[in-house]
């Protein structure tokens, strides 16, 4: 399982059900939040499981870790809630306080992937701007790696 | 329930206990998609605050009681009241959250207990576009369902559809970008989520959408040579293209060209969101496409889920001569009427006016049901918690007059169906026999939404000079800020039920208002700034939202907070005697 979600700006409408999505099942502890772009367009700040995550790197109790599928994960227990994963993260997508002593961290809802559900940002989606792609799938196809089209002129924003 | 789109879900129960949302992947109208309202929808069932048993107030406090023993409390008082001040004195006011089997059920109790004022109360932001329904026109317009709007060549949103309905972002997405060409013309004096989307964004002044649509008309029958264009062709004579560019601040050459994009699309839609708080827009939405041929058609959308459905209902089901919503109050602030139920309505919050808090303190009986505590319940007299939607079975009518059926999630705990309380209160005066056939809801809501058709009624020039004496108001000296009331994301119309809700009330908890940029710079408002917000109405001090949304001299507010819509102008709509938003003005001063 190798599948990571991705992000469309050009479709993105703004409408935050994703954050609500994500908020309600874990008891407020979200990870995704939402920003917006010059009042232009939408951002939704999702994890993106970096290669090298930066934020497991930082980690000094070994609590945040890349798991074998890929996907990086914090443990709970051995978290302190010392903040260097937040301000590790290159993306700014971990919310910047702690919830229950420990920063909210996603794993792309891991109660759902096992029932061949897909997670529930990407399903609640109302424009198809989240996706739910293999990541060599996304990888080579080189439409992927673009630069929104509404954005052009105002600001770059490669996806990963 | 939170708007008129009629989303799938599905909701996985443990024990007959709701314990999660799902999302329905193959409901063919949103596709698994919810909106922020939606995604926490399972807050209706296990909200905290929810109701629980029945409440009868003695002595200025209230005490538990069964549901019996306030049922019959009700029936008592409602029968003395009927007994020694008539018929005339007993009013019913039942909200547009429920299904159409409750409000059929009202309606039929009401009937059989001999009370003829009762009525449903429709969301302030809907009355305009709902009374529109009502209208015929000489030839029938296509009517479309939500599904259609993704087939479409081009679109005419009124409104700022993304925020009010989200999920039709998918399918206007696939307008967008799924054939080259297509157009999306936005009419909205916000810059606003939609028109990111749109291909012509026309920036009209606040509450001027239906005469910039009269323009798009005109534009169109001018060069008509034959059909339906031609024959209209006379009445739009008078109108000019140059005064509507003045008074919508859209140029001629731009409402030309959008006419013409809207007619060459061979496929066309007219989207109307709720909240366009514009006179006979949804009359003009029809003559346009009328005007422009085969294959358009219109699709309203409306505030509440079951807004079409009540007021389907209440058009068929009302006697004739009976009040309306506005004039109950009228007559309760007159004390002509002296005792009122109020089923799922909460006053306060819907049209806080001096008429209103006038009326609930001459009451001598106020019988309150809802689902949460609600602030009209501090002067009722008895309480009953009602249930939710989900806990009932039954269907509802949304935008494009679909039809959708509900089964129940869990039984309803410490509440009571809105039908099996109204059934309650009639066996109090029936006797068994008689309940039997009459009273069955489902049957009746199916008879009567069947029954309803729409009246013919208003002319063609009758309209046009309705709507363009709407726009002469003049400014109010001492005001010179245009104030709107604005939708947001994660809240449902008035935030009856979704003002409780934990998330919404984290993302949008405090009252703020939206200032032009320049605006700010004029009166030293920067971000975050507590600014007064003084109108004819009253005043309000709200958090400054530092903008470039709005055009100069528009400000907008949320309108879900009951402190907004205290300052607000609510009025009755001559035509129909709906209660509706109407434009008004303020004034702004930064106080720290």
């Amino acid at each position: 399982m190798d599948k990571r979600v991705y992000l469309n700006l050009d479709l993105c409408c703004g409408c935050k059900s994703c954050a609500a999505a994500c908020s309600y099942p874990y008891f407020d502890h979200a990870n995704l939040t939402h920003s917006e772009l010059d009042e232009k367009a939408a951002l939704p700040l999702h994890c993106m499981h970096c290669e090298l995550a930066a934020c497991a790197e930082a980690c000094p109790t070994g609590a945040m870790k890349k798991d074998e599928d890929g996907v990086v994960r914090r443990g709970g227990f051995l978290c302190v809630g010392c903040y260097s994963c937040i301000s590790a993260c290159p993306f700014g997508v971990l919310p910047d306080e702690l919830k229950y002593h420990v920063p909210a961290k996603c794993d792309l809802c891991s109660d759902r992937l096992p029932e061949g559900k897909i997670p529930r940002c990407v399903s609640t989606c109302t424009s198809g701007a989240l996706t739910f792609e293999d990541v060599r799938e996304a990888a080579a196809d080189e439409k992927k790696v673009w630069i929104s089209a509404r954005m052009r002129s105002n600001v770059l924003f490669r996806r990963r | 329930m939170f708007c008129s789109m009629g989303c799938g879900f599905l909701i996985r129960t443990v024990d007959g206990r709701p314990r999660e949302l799902d999302y329905d992947l193959d409901n063919p109208v949103n596709k698994g998609s919810l909106c922020p309202r939606g995604n926490y929808m399972l807050e209706l069932l296990n909200n905290p605050s929810r109701l629980e048993g029945a409440r009868i107030k003695l002595n200025g406090s209230f005490y538990s009681s069964t549901f019996d023993i306030a049922l019959s409390e009700i029936y008592g008082h409602l029968s003395e009241i009927k007994r020694a001040h008539g018929a005339g004195a007993v009013g019913i006011m039942v909200g547009p959250n429920f299904l159409n089997e409750d409000i059929a059920q009202v309606f039929a109790v009401a009937k059989a207990l001999g009370i003829a004022s009762v009525d449903v109360m429709l969301p302030l932001e809907d009355s305009l576009l709902l009374s529109g329904e009502s209208t015929k026109l000489s030839s029938p317009v296509k009517k479309l369902s939500v599904e259609d709007i993704a087939d479409q060549e081009a679109l005419l949103v009124v409104g700022d559809i993304l925020v009010r309905s989200p999920v039709t972002s998918k399918m206007i997405n696939k307008v967008k970008y799924g054939v080259r060409g297509s157009k999306i013309i936005v009419v909205d004096p916000e810059r606003s989520h939609t028109s990111w989307f749109s291909t012509r964004h026309l920036q009209v002044k606040p509450g001027t959408e239906a005469l910039l649509l009269a323009g798009m008309i005109k534009a169109i029958t001018e060069g008509a040579k034959k059909g339906r264009a031609l024959a209209l062709k006379k009445y739009f004579k008078e109108i000019d293209l140059k005064q509507i560019s003045e008074r919508t601040g859209i140029s001629t050459q731009n409402i030309i060209i959008s006419a013409k994009e809207f007619l060459s699309a061979g496929k066309a839609a007219v989207i109307l969101s709720s909240g366009t708080r514009d006179k006979r827009l949804m009359e003009m939405a029809k003559l346009l496409c009328l005007v422009s041929g085969e294959g358009k058609g219109v699709i309203p959308f409306y505030a509440c889920g079951n807004s079409l459905g009540a007021y389907k209902l209440r058009t068929v089901l009302k006697s004739p001569g009976s009040l309306t919503a506005a004039e109950i109050i009228d007559n309760a602030a007159s004390s002509k009427i002296k005792a009122l139920v109020l089923i799922g309505v909460d006053l306060l919050r819907i049209a806080p006016t001096a008429t209103v808090k006038k009326a609930l303190s001459n009451l001598s009986f106020i019988a309150a049901m809802d689902m949460y505590r609600t602030s009209v319940m501090d002067y009722a007299d008895v309480i009953i918690p009602l249930s939710s939607h989900l806990e009932a079975k039954g269907s509802a009518v949304y935008s494009g007059g679909r039809v959708q059926h509900f089964e129940p999630v869990s039984p309803p705990a410490g509440s009571l169906a809105v039908r099996d309380a109204m059934a309650k209160i009639f066996m109090k005066m029936a006797n068994a026999k008689a309940r039997s056939k009459k009273l069955d809801p489902s049957v009746l809501a199916k008879k009567a939404l069947k029954k309803f058709t729409p009246k013919a009624g208003v002319s063609v020039p009758a309209l046009i000079n309705e709507v363009k004496a709407v726009r002469r108001q003049k400014p109010l000296s001492g005001f010179p800020f245009q104030v709107m009331l604005k939708d947001d994301i994660v809240h449902s119309s008035d935030g009856s039920i979704t003002a409780r809700h934990y998330w919404a009330m984290r993302e949008c908890g405090i009252p703020y208002i939206e200032i032009n940029e320049e605006d700010c710079r004029k009166l030293s408002i920067t971000e975050g700034s507590r600014v007064l917000l003084r109108t004819p109405w009253g005043e309000v001090i709200v958090i400054a939202r530092v903008s470039s949304r709005w055009q100069k001299g528009t400000v907008a507010l949320p309108h879900h907070f009951q402190e907004i819509r205290e300052i607000s102008n609510i009025g009755k709509d001559e035509a129909t005697g709906l209660l509706c938003f109407y434009p008004f003005a303020g004034s702004l001063e930064r106080i720290s």
